[in-house]
């Protein structure tokens, strides 16, 4: 099991001419998760609300300010260089972008090569059929032409493709999707999400699949966790947060979903809400219930009280009006506005 | 976003198309690189006539009509002719010759500088490109401090300890090179290090030495080649520029520069003597700084087409 306990991390935006801190942003604000063997934790929320920083925690590319990440029982954070590579090993990143994702002068063999050699895996011989084996299984061609060839002949999907095969090959537990689908186009995102399917049944994978679009995840998720401004907000089983979403934001984020699958989508209601304005400056988080000011819902117990994360109808939530969220077709002063002829 | 889920297995699907988008076939970014530089007339030519330059200088002593130092008082200060293609200096000795014998000391004194300022600049600029932090301001501010003193000064000052000669004029100026070499280094590492692959490399397990040699070095150096070849060019100037003050080869051998300054003296009675050096300087950096650009254009072509 892989496991974030309270990460907390900040950047400093701005200091003054002494150098102390003037500005500084909490892009991670007590952040836990859990990824199980086998099974999918997305992480959703709008851009830059700290999923890419939470990865880069979980995947010890950044050093949080507070919390852990624990794998099987090992604490990962603080461990010494040395003993991190083979934990490495076994957690995996694909990130979102296959063009810069991928080393240009390096050929798909060398790269796939270099990362066995890495973890001191296989004789050289080996090392080769594991490659084409691996390129094979995502779809991509395997002869040994296909080995020496550069990032720049293949296309964003096989690109992607290839960031997967890189992944798999030294054969982790773990993979850390960070919006791995996010550039590539529709189809070509529907053949890569059932590949990201298949290999996690085929090899217990456990994903921790970050999107922006609740609509992908909805593919592969069993759990989801939902991020605004650096905080989860709602965190509980896909069906649980699709079908009975008990957050303000998560039922604006499913609302914005524009063709929802029937199976998936909580029980439609006669209203939407939409959330109006633009996600506030993350320097400047409001006081109390982060996302108030652009909360339908919110009265004044939410500018003076955060909400914290509590058990609610078999999930998380992190919202004072929980079950007026879940149980209304609450409308306020136009912000929750007739759900349009779908 | 309505992705419909084909779960049909994933197909091994032709490299250079996927879903009918097309694929430019690409080759190695280095390949590519030389196929638009080869493109690029000018900067073929440019480099043509350094490579010429460089032929003539080593074979020299095969291909000089006559001894560099050969003094010859029947035939002082004679104009170009047939016998002596470049004419002759106050002492009867031979231009052609001397230039041919010169072009070793000129484009030897630029090579090695430009060496030795990319041997002292580019692996530091390098380091601290990519680890960034103390590494990178202790670096950058020793780079500074460097480069507040103006290169000329520099170089002169490194020659009144080491006294006059090609050899310590070149490596001054290589001395002095060797902080626009760590700049270049420094930033072509730090846009490499931003790159995606290199986080998803630390992330599968390399360590900062593989990760620096195997990925931050390959796809920075194009830069720190196109700044060398930049810097040859003005390796040729600075060295003709200080052996024109006296600092460089001393008599009776002569680099380019200091052919220029003795020739100056007779510039009323044999401008050949001043013209013709100072010709061959100036085709040579020209030629230097012509390829130069052609490989800047070469390798942001590359860069913006090979994605
Ligand atoms: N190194 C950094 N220094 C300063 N601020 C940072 C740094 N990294 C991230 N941030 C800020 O932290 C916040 C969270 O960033 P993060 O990349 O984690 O968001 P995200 O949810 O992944 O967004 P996106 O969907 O755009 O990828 C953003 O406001 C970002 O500007
Ligand atoms: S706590 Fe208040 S402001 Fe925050 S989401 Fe719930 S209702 Fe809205
Ligand atoms: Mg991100």
């Amino acid at each position: 099991m892989l496991e974030a306990t309270s990460l907390d991390k900040s950047f400093v935006v701005e200091r003054d001419a002494l150098g102390r801190v003037r500005r500084s942003l909490h892009a991670v604000d007590d952040v836990s998760l859990r990824v199980e063997p086998g099974r999918t934790l997305a992480l959703v929320g709008e851009s830059g609300c700290g999923k890419s920083t939470t990865a880069e925690l979980i995947l010890q590319l950044q050093a949080p300010d507070a919390g852990s990440v624990v794998l099987d029982g090992q604490e990962l954070t603080g461990m010494p260089s040395k003993l991190l590579r083979a934990t490495r090993r076994r957690i995996q990143p694909v990130f979102q972008d296959p063009y810069s994702s991928l080393d240009p002068s390096q050929t798909i063999g060398s790269g796939l090569n270099e990362l066995l050699a890495i973890h001191g895996i296989g004789s050289s011989r080996e090392r080769v059929e594991r490659a084409q084996r691996v390129l094979e299984r995502v779809g991509l061609p395997s002869d040994p032409r296909a080995l020496s060839r550069y990032p720049g002949e293949f296309s964003g999907g096989q690109r992607q493709r290839v960031a997967i095969a890189r992944a798999l090959i030294v054969e982790p537990d773990y993979v850390v999707l960070d919006e791995a689908v996010s550039a590539l186009d529709v189809s070509t995102q529907a053949l890569v999400l059932q590949l990201l399917i298949d290999l996690q049944r085929e090899r217990e994978l456990g994903y921790l699949f970050i999107s922006h679009d609740l609509g992908v995840v909805r593919h592969l998720a069993h759990d989801v966790a939902v991020m605004y401004l650096g905080q989860i907000v709602e965190h509980g089983p896909a069906e649980q947060i699709y079908k009975r979403p008990s957050h303000p934001y998560t039922r604006a984020l499913l609302d914005a979903v524009p063709d929802p699958d029937p199976d998936f989508q909580h029980a439609r209601r006669t209203r939407r809400i939409v959330v109006s304005g633009d996600p506030p400056d993350p320097t400047q988080r409001p006081a109390g219930c982060s996302f108030r000011l652009r909360c339908p819902f919110a009265h004044e117990v939410c500018a003076q009280e955060d909400p914290s994360l509590s058990e609610f109808d078999g999930r998380l939530v992190a919202c004072h009006f929980a079950s007026d969220v879940l149980s209304s077709d609450f409308s306020a002063d136009g912000e929750v506005v007739e759900a349009g002829p779908a | 976003m309505t992705a419909s889920i084909d779960s049909s297995p994933a197909r091994a699907q032709t490299p250079g198309r996927e879903n009918g988008e097309p694929v430019a076939r690409g080759v190695s970014p280095r390949r590519a690189m030389l196929r638009a530089f080869v493109g690029d007339r000018l900067a073929v030519v440019a480099l043509l006539v350094l490579i010429t330059m460089g032929a003539l200088a080593l074979l020299a002593p095969v291909v000089a009509p006559y001894d560099p130092n050969a003094q010859d008082f029947s035939q002082t200060l004679q104009s170009p002719s047939r016998e002596h293609w470049f004419g002759t200096d106050d002492l009867g000795r031979d231009l052609l010759s001397r230039m041919l014998f010169g072009a070793r000391l000129s484009l030897g004194a630029a090579l090695i500088a430009v060496t030795l300022g990319a041997a002292l600049g580019v692996l530091p600029g390098f380091l601290a490109g990519y680890r960034g932090g103390t590494v990178d301001i202790g670096l950058s501010r020793l780079t500074d401090a460097i480069m507040c003193i103006p290169g000329l000064i520099l170089s002169i000052s490194l020659i009144a300890v080491f006294g006059p000669g090609t050899l310590q004029v070149a490596i001054a100026v290589g001395v002095a090179f060797a902080p626009r070499f760590f700049r270049v280094a420094r930033g072509a590492a730090l846009s490499v290090a931003a790159e995606t692959y290199v986080k998803a490399v630390r992330a599968a397990g390399a360590g900062h030495t593989r990760t620096l040699l195997r990925h931050v070095v390959p796809n920075a150096s194009s830069a720190v080649i196109v700044q060398a070849s930049l810097m040859f060019g003005m390796g040729l100037l600075v060295e003709a520029g200080l052996s024109f003050l006296g600092f460089g080869a001393q008599p009776p051998a002569a680099s380019w520069g200091a052919l220029l300054r003795r020739g100056s003296g007779f510039m009323v009675e044999a401008r050949y003597l001043s013209v013709i050096p100072g010709l061959v300087i100036t085709i040579a950096v020209l030629a230097g700084n012509i390829a130069g650009d052609g490989l800047q254009r070469a390798v942001t072509n590359q860069r913006s087409s090979g994605r």
